[in-house]
């Protein structure tokens, strides 16, 4: 498995160096016309990096092969397989991402408070272990309002108190 | 389909309409909550501290509701200014705006924020701006200064938060108006906020700077700096030596300057403008606001400009010089 | 001057002013030590206070809530790997290890330890070498902050790990990540979206990437042995353990203190600096990374070592290196002092009861670590499955409240996930936050130069400081090379036979 990944990483850093190198630079660093002194341009310094993140992503796709050539007495597992065998931990981990992308869409729509309880209840179910039922329900609910009313007092920051809730309350209100 | 849309859309408007009348009918009774008050700059530079004493000395007034201090800081201040003007109007939300306001639009023509995207409530203290030079240079005068510049071609070095800055402005005026290249007479070197540049200057790494007096009077007041001129509408109590820019003719530098106000998000009810324009009568002649400012090195204004009035002209200033530098076409 | 010292000392020892320093010290503590909350934070909330405490009471104030977060940042990155402030970072790498290992407590007492000694170092050549370091400070031009940065960067090889090679592409990840937003003339750099323009915050980044994978790894893999209830049994430092680590901890305090005085590099630096150093010298340099005690001690030393030291450029001459000395100059000029050389000669007796004050908070922060770091301690009794949601929901509010910005919340979560990507490919996350930390540095101070050289690359070559600091970075390259390189000779004899 591990010569395997040291390939894999030497070729998705590579990939991402180059992607940004030839891509993203070009689109994404506007070079001003005129630059006071003689000072580098902006896109000078991240050339530079990407150029050296893309040779340490060749050299370790280089160092990884010996080790995948001794590796071969071993059954060989392609990427296929490697996605295949672990299909359960991949659907866990896109579960992760749309949890959280869920999330950063909430705050602004429902308010932070009950966004961040929705997550919390989030991963509390997702952690697998369930034998602490009354904990959890009971940190799912308090925390979250704790620490609002914490920081609401300490730092007076200004949390989203969502659109969603402030135009129901306010229909609530014209009708009362 | 479209229907729904539709219903979508009428609902969405009620929704609107209900809650600008909920805040309406609050305002009447304003202010009953803590109010916000977003500084766009970082916690102990000039803004912080005229928006902390503005916060300090108005909650006296404020029917003993707090006024909080919120950094909110990026892109050039535009970012709490961004953030203020997209907050509802109830007067909750307050942005202490600096000169930044009116010059970033007026630079940048894809600006997140248009000069005018919000109700002017005062413009509160003008802060003079300094042209200095280390003790130990052997320019004595702004005509030293000016001569070393022209017959340097271009390698004499100044340090400004950037070219677009207020105080990359402030030397771009001058050498514009003693027919200099403004872009490359001389060649400016970007530091991060107003003590990095101060010791940029004191270190000897730049020949010269002009930015706020804040920043530049205890090292003038100790010697190892010297002040050659004054960007402000008249001469410094502390430096009544120095000249102003306007005395020495200067067209363009002697517009120049600095300056705090106050805003809030567009469609402010009235009542809560009327309010605001009470308070800041009675900071105007608060002991505690008038100290704070003289120790910050910058003078009380309240209630001597018209707001919209002055920051347009402030608009169109930097906008006339932005195209005349070619920064914009 | 003994006369002025002993007014001063009277001045000082009020009541008001110890209650200021103690709960400045032990507020820092525990704001250092909750994820999300740093120093900066505390000092700015504490600023209004400070309109109507006497001037050295609301400096005292300040400067303990300062020390206290500093150190508070160990606490949670020993505990739940979750550094409260950036310069705590370093501490993770050896800390966490320990306290999986049960030895958590242990590892507490020696950031302790570390920190109050290099701090009570720091205080030291604050109040002695004050003027001498602060005229070395500002000699440090463009120049010579950039070869300063270039050796600075040299300790991506120091805590790489494993590859050296997944070291640089973290490290160039960072590099990349933090020229997000705009640079220094005012050109958008990878600014996508409205809000990329003001670029990635430090302690979003800093969190998303050390405490969000752990919790990530926890929902996808779901371990057996999910509550992995962490021993507390080897809790004591022993003596020996001690002098093992006190030339650590000495070089730490002193490297804090030459980096601290210099505006602008900041604790967080010092201590993956001394970290690296600590490591090369060690003859357990090897073990570095796995738990070692050296290593948080010379991390902690180093980075408390600091907050002494950068009040010398703020009270000698009136140039704040950071933002929280910046909050201070604020602080003083609400009272009318004027900090500079004029300090020193108008309010020498101000002066010198601040430093008797500084030095004294030294064994105020021993006494506050110790109740705070017991109390926290019970955190790691608490099972994974609880504590790490709680962790992020924590921050997730501790980040949002830093600038009330959505945006910062959406980076924390998505740093979470390269994070956890990175980990799966065996990428280590120092080399990123250091090279995330330094970058900017580096590319601002070449630009500067070559700015004022008129493009002459000459200039990067005309002090005895560039010099110096050139000469120790191709030492150290030399050297990492020819470790490598035996490394590497090592594998391939042991690979021959068997081939």
């Amino acid at each position: 498995m591990t010569p395997n990944r040291d390939f894999y990483t030497g070729l998705i850093a590579t990939a991402l160096f180059a992607l940004v190198l030839f891509v993203l630079i070009p689109i994404y660093v506007k070079v001003p016309s005129f630059i006071p002194g003689f000072a580098p341009p902006p896109n000078m310094w991240p050339r530079v990096v990407t150029c050296v993140g893309l040779v340490m992503g060749i050299l370790a796709i280089i160092f990884a092969i010996p080790k995948m050539r001794e590796a071969r007495g071993e059954p060989v597992t392609t990427f296929g397989q490697t996605l295949y065998r672990n299909r359960k931990l991949i659907v866990r981990f896109g579960a992760v991402l749309i949890g959280f992308a869920v999330f950063t869409y909430a705050i602004p729509a429902i308010g932070f408070v009950a966004a961040t309880i929705l997550l919390l209840a989030y991963l509390f179910l997702m952690s697998g272990d369930y034998s602490r039922k009354t904990w959890m329900i009971g940190l799912t609910i308090v925390f979250p309002i704790l620490l609002y009313l914490l920081f609401t007092n300490i730092t007076h920051t200004p949390f989203p108190e969502g659109h969603l809730f402030s135009a129901l309350s306010a229909d609530f209100m014209t009708l009362i | 389909m479209f229907r729904q849309l539709k219903k979508a859309a009428t609902f969405a408007a009620a929704v609107l309409a209900t809650t600008t009348l909920v805040s309406a009918a609050q305002a009447a009774d304003y202010p009953e909550k803590a109010i916000t008050l977003v500084v766009p700059y970082g916690a102990g530079g000039a803004s912080d501290l005229a928006g902390r004493a503005l916060a300090e000395t108005a909650r006296h007034y404020t029917d003993d509701q707090p006024v909080v201090v919120v950094n909110k800081t990026g892109n050039g201040g535009m970012n709490g200014a961004r953030y203020v003007t997209e907050q509802k109007p109830d007067g909750y939300t307050l942005l202490l705006s600096r000169v930044g306001m009116a010059l970033y639009p007026a630079v940048y023509t894809d600006s997140p924020v248009g000069w005018d995207d919000y109700t002017f409530l005062g413009i509160l203290e003008s802060t003079p701006m300094i042209l200095a030079v280390n003790a130990e240079s052997d320019i004595q005068t702004i005509d030293d200064l000016i001569a070393k510049i022209k017959s340097s071609n271009g390698a004499t070095t100044y340090a400004a938060s950037g070219p677009t800055a207020i105080d990359g402005f402030t030397v771009q005026a001058l050498l514009a108006d003693t027919d200099m290249d403004p872009l490359s007479a001389s060649t400016l070197v970007p530091y991060k906020g107003g003590s990095a540049l101060a010791a940029a200057l004191l270190g000897g790494h730049v020949d010269f700077l002009a930015i706020s007096a804040g920043s530049l009077m205890p090292h003038i007041e100790a010697g190892k700096m010297r002040a050659l001129m004054i960007y402000a509408p008249k001469r410094m109590d502390a430096l009544p030596n120095v000249p102003t820019a306007k005395e020495l003719g200067y067209k363009l530098a002697g517009q120049v300057g600095g300056w705090s106000g106050l805003y809030a998000p567009k469609g402010l009810p009235e009542d809560v403008v009327a309010k605001w324009t009470e308070i800041l009568g009675k900071v105007a002649t608060d002991a505690t606001w008038l100290d704070l400012a003289k120790k910050r090195g910058s003078v009380s204004v309240i209630g001597d400009e018209e707001p919209s009035a002055y920051v347009k002209s402030q608009f169109e200033l930097y906008n006339g010089m932005a195209k005349k530098f070619g920064y914009i076409q | 001057m003994w006369n002025e010292l002993l007014y001063a000392f009277e001045a000082v020892a009020t009541l008001p002013n110890f209650i200021a320093m103690a709960a400045g010290i032990w507020g820092g503590v525990i704001i250092g030590a909750i994820p999300g909350m740093t120093g900066t934070m505390a000092v700015t909330l504490a600023l209004p206070f400070t309109f109507y405490l006497p001037p050295v009471t609301s400096i005292l104030l300040l400067v303990a809530l300062y020390k206290g977060s500093t150190y508070g940042g160990s606490i949670s990155a020993i505990l739940i790997k979750t550094p409260g402030t950036a310069s705590a970072a370093c501490t993770v790498l050896d800390g966490y290890p320990l306290a999986q290992q049960g030895k958590g407590g242990k590892a507490l007492n020696m950031a302790l330890v570390s920190s109050c000694i290099g701090d009570f170092i720091s205080n030291i050549s604050l109040f002695f070498l004050a003027m001498p370091l602060a005229m070395f400070a500002l000699r440090v031009g463009p120049p010579e902050y950039f070869m300063l940065m270039a050796f600075s960067l040299t300790i991506v090889a120091s805590i790489s790990g494993r590859s050296l090679v997944l070291g640089i592409i973290s490290a160039c990840v960072g590099l990349l990540l933090a020229t997000v937003g705009e640079d220094m003339y005012g050109s958008f750099r990878f600014a996508v979206t409205e809000d990329m323009k003001s670029g990635l915050g430090v302690v979003p980044v800093l969190i998303g990437l050390f405490a969000l994978p752990e919790l990530i790894k926890m929902i996808v893999f779901r371990p057996e042995d999910n509550n992995p209830a962490m021993k507390l049994g080897d809790n004591r430092l022993t003596m020996a353990e001690f002098r093992g680590s006190l030339k650590s901890i000495l070089r730490g305090s002193v490297i804090g203190v030459i980096l601290g005085a210099i505006p602008g590099i900041g604790p967080s630096t010092a201590a993956f600096f001394s970290y690296s150093e600590a490591r090369r010298t060690s003859k357990n340099g090897d073990k570095f990374g796995e738990g070692e005690l050296e290593g948080i001690a010379a991390s902690e030393s180093a980075n408390n070592g600091c907050c002494g030291a950068t009040m010398i450029p703020l009270l000698a001459l009136g140039v704040p290196g950071d933002v929280i000395t910046g909050v201070m100059l604020g602080a003083f000029m609400i009272h009318g002092l004027t900090p500079g050389p004029l300090l020193f000669q108008n309010n020498i007796g101000e002066v010198y009861s601040l430093f008797i004050g500084i030095l004294f908070s030294s064994v105020f922060l021993f006494i506050a670590g110790k109740l705070t770091a017991g109390a926290f301690a019970k955190i790691s009794r608490i099972p994974q499955t609880l504590l790490l949601p709680c962790i992020l929901i924590l921050c997730v509010f501790g980040i949002y409240s830093i600038g009330a910005s959505p945006f910062d919340v959406t980076v924390l979560l998505v740093m979470g996930v390269v994070g956890f990507i990175m980990m799966i490919l065996n990428i280590p996350a120092a080399p990123f936050l250091i090279a995330f930390i330094l970058g900017p540095m580096f590319e601002d101070n070449m630009r500067r130069s070559m700015a004022i050289s008129r493009g002459d690359l000459s200039v990067f070559f005309q002090s005895w400081i560039s010099w110096g600091f050139f000469a120790l970075t191709i030492l150290f390259i030399a050297l990492t090379i020819r470790r490598e390189w035996q490394k590497w000779r090592e594998k391939s004899r042991d690979a021959a036979p068997s081939a």
